[in-house]
């Protein structure tokens, strides 16, 4: 009987000591590429130098689980548009949250592209920035941004010969804590040869009712239902000109962060 | 059965079933040890907590011990600026209203007799006082140097003091510059500011008199953003620049062989509660992270490092006791009080 009681005691302190320290989340991992954007073949890591842990991976734009596969070596992406999905896991401590990138193949040539002077803080890397293949990195310091305050941005794209496309993409920086918001309005027009002027090919109206937090990279696609021919196409974005009331500055002017333009 | 017989044994199964549940939960959940190599921890994130109703705090910026093991904390929470602990986490006093901006926090033994620095944001100045907050002296902001035109482009975060009195004042939250002032207050010269040469500072957020040489002593001044410490001879010339790729370091505090740096949070998710310490040994290497990326180099360079537990959201200074354990203050933390991290020996 005595035995039975010190075991009782002894359980219950050991026990009590462990649960009395706190459990911990795992921060997410680094996912370390070069570019988002690629032409045949992209390569990515995932860092995450904490022991007795495993960071898993989905492909398929799934939340990560145990059962996917473990990160052992760097992960080759060829299909545009693949999502990459990972979470640390570890025994001792709360599952990370998941991170994600997205990336995006290159489209058609665009040998001339035309733009908004940029500010002069964030000029992006010269004149091919919006069609260099370079960015998807979510720090506004980085010089793949082309950074703007002005109401409007237009952007013409010159194909230098007809082109069959559908689509639009354009990838902007979300970063509400530094002022940067997505645009209020996307506007795409193509250049109808026949006609000799602009007509509409697509838009879209972003509401930024809610905070979003940290820094993202956050692209959109604007299409259209049947391809058109066209050697030209003019963009023209429309900046947000009063940060929402939800924001500490309210009624400022926001900023807008564009680095690639791919078209297909 | 007999009732005696019956209730030994209805103890029994009732404590097992409650230890039952106990028992899985501690085999599943092992217990946590923080850092690498021979600098590895324990935490009790319970151990600076106060009744917040009679001691609250801001941010808990920095902490020092003092020479009878007090463990002193400076908060910008005017109720109580300063709160001084024993080793235990217990209150022993607080005292201060008058440093809305505080942030910096230095000790010094003058000629036998402690004093503290406080560098004030708000007020634009640097205080000397003495252990229990009687003023010394004033610095305002440093027309001298030709560098300022009125007190709020003067922003000091730290000091930094040399064995024969001189203050040296990093403007961390201003123009990036180091002041160095004689015991007395009485300007010498400055240095560092903002420029693409080495020798300049981006956000000079820390400073420490480094004489772990003795023969050589240095200055060891924080560029944050650039997530490097920058050493310069005690009158300001630049030697070098150690790269904590992702780090972004707040004061290194010598103690031992060793430097101990809170770095607020990792480049590589910026302003997302992402920080943990840094632990440098005599030789400034990277020797463990405390909640972050095990140390590994690459050609004598860090690798990138980044938080890998949630265990601190902006860890601004941490403080390193007679008997090794190690104290972390946090800034804009949910007024969170600091925790205290033992050694695993």
């Amino acid at each position: 009987m005595k035995s039975s009681i010190l075991l009782i005691i002894l359980f219950t302190c050991n026990s009590c000591y462990l649960i009395a320290q706190d459990t911990f989340r795992l921060a997410p991992p680094l996912l370390k590429y070069n570019a988002v954007f690629f032409v045949d073949e992209n390569e990515v890591e995932i860092k995450f130098a904490e022991s007795q842990t495993a960071v898993h991976y989905s492909l398929n734009n799934e939340e990560p689980t145990m059962q996917d596969p473990i990160y052992t070596k760097p992960i080759k992406i060829k299909d545009n548009f693949t999502t990459l999905k990972a979470k640390a896991f570890g025994n001792k401590f709360y599952s990370s949250e998941t991170v994600g990138v997205t990336f995006i193949k290159d489209g058609k040539p665009i040998p001339s592209i035309e733009q908004t002077i940029p500010s002069p803080k964030y000029p992006g890397s010269g004149n091919n920035t919006l069609a260099d293949n370079k960015g998807g990195i979510d720090q506004l310091s980085s010089n793949t941004w082309m950074g703007y305050n002005c109401d409007t941005v237009s952007i013409s794209l010159n194909f230098g010969k007809q082109q069959k496309v559908n689509k639009v993409l354009l990838d902007f920086l979300q970063n509400e804590s530094s002022w940067i918001f997505l645009p209020e309005n996307i506007l795409v027009n193509w250049f109808d040869k026949k006609t000799n002027s602009f007509q509409f090919f697509g838009s879209e109206k972003i509401l930024s009712d809610n905070e979003t937090t940290g820094s993202h990279c956050n692209h959109r696609v604007i299409e259209t239902k049947n391809k058109i021919k066209t050697d030209k196409i003019l963009i023209n974005i429309i900046v947000q000109k009063n940060i929402p009331s939800w924001h500490p500055a309210k009624g400022e002017h926001a900023w807008m962060f564009i680095d690639e333009i791919k078209v297909y | 059965m007999n009732r005696r017989k019956f209730l030994e044994q209805t103890a029994i199964v009732t404590c097992s079933l409650v230890c039952m549940p106990s028992l899985l939960y501690a085999r599943q959940k092992e217990e946590i040890i923080f850092g690498h190599n021979n600098k590895r921890y324990r935490i009790d994130t319970k151990w600076g907590a106060l009744d917040f109703n009679r001691y609250p705090v801001k941010d808990c910026h920095e902490m020092v011990q003092d020479s009878k093991g007090r463990i002193i904390l400076l908060t910008n929470e005017t109720k109580n600026n300063v709160i001084i602990y024993d080793k235990k986490g217990k209150l022993i006093k607080t005292w201060g209203n008058e440093y809305p901006g505080a942030h910096g926090l230095t000790l010094f033994n003058e000629n036998g007799e402690e004093v503290l620095f406080i560098c004030d944001n708000n007020r634009h100045q640097v205080i000397k006082t003495s252990l229990d907050g009687r003023v010394l002296l004033t610095l305002d902001y440093p027309k001298e140097t030709g560098e300022y035109s009125k007190a709020e482009e003067f922003i000091p975060t730290e000091t930094a003091i040399a064995p024969n009195g001189d203050i040296y004042v990093a403007d961390g939250y201003g123009k990036d510059f180091i002041i160095q002032y004689n015991y007395q207050g009485k300007y010498i010269r400055h240095w560092g500011g903002r420029g693409s040469e080495d020798k300049h500072l981006k956000n000079a957020h820390g400073i420490c008199y480094d004489n772990r040489d003795e023969n050589n002593p240095v200055l060891m001044v924080t560029s944050r953003e650039q997530q490097a410490f920058k050493r310069y001879t005690p009158d300001g010339n630049y030697i070098d620049t150690l790269h904590l790729p992702g780090a972004w370091v707040c004061r290194p505090v010598i103690h031992g062989d060793y430097l101990y740096a809170a770095v607020l949070q990792s480049q590589s998710r910026l302003w997302q509660q992402s920080g943990f310490v840094t632990i440098l040994d005599k030789n400034n290497k990277v020797v463990s992270n405390l909640a972050g990326s095990a140390p590994s180099y690459n050609n004598n360079r860090p690798d990138e490092m980044y938080q890998t537990i949630k265990a601190f959201q902006y860890p601004h200074d941490v403080c390193i006791d007679d008997e090794e354990n190690l104290y972390v203050a946090q800034w804009n933390s949910g007024h969170v009080y600091p925790y205290k991290l033992t050694p695993v020996v």
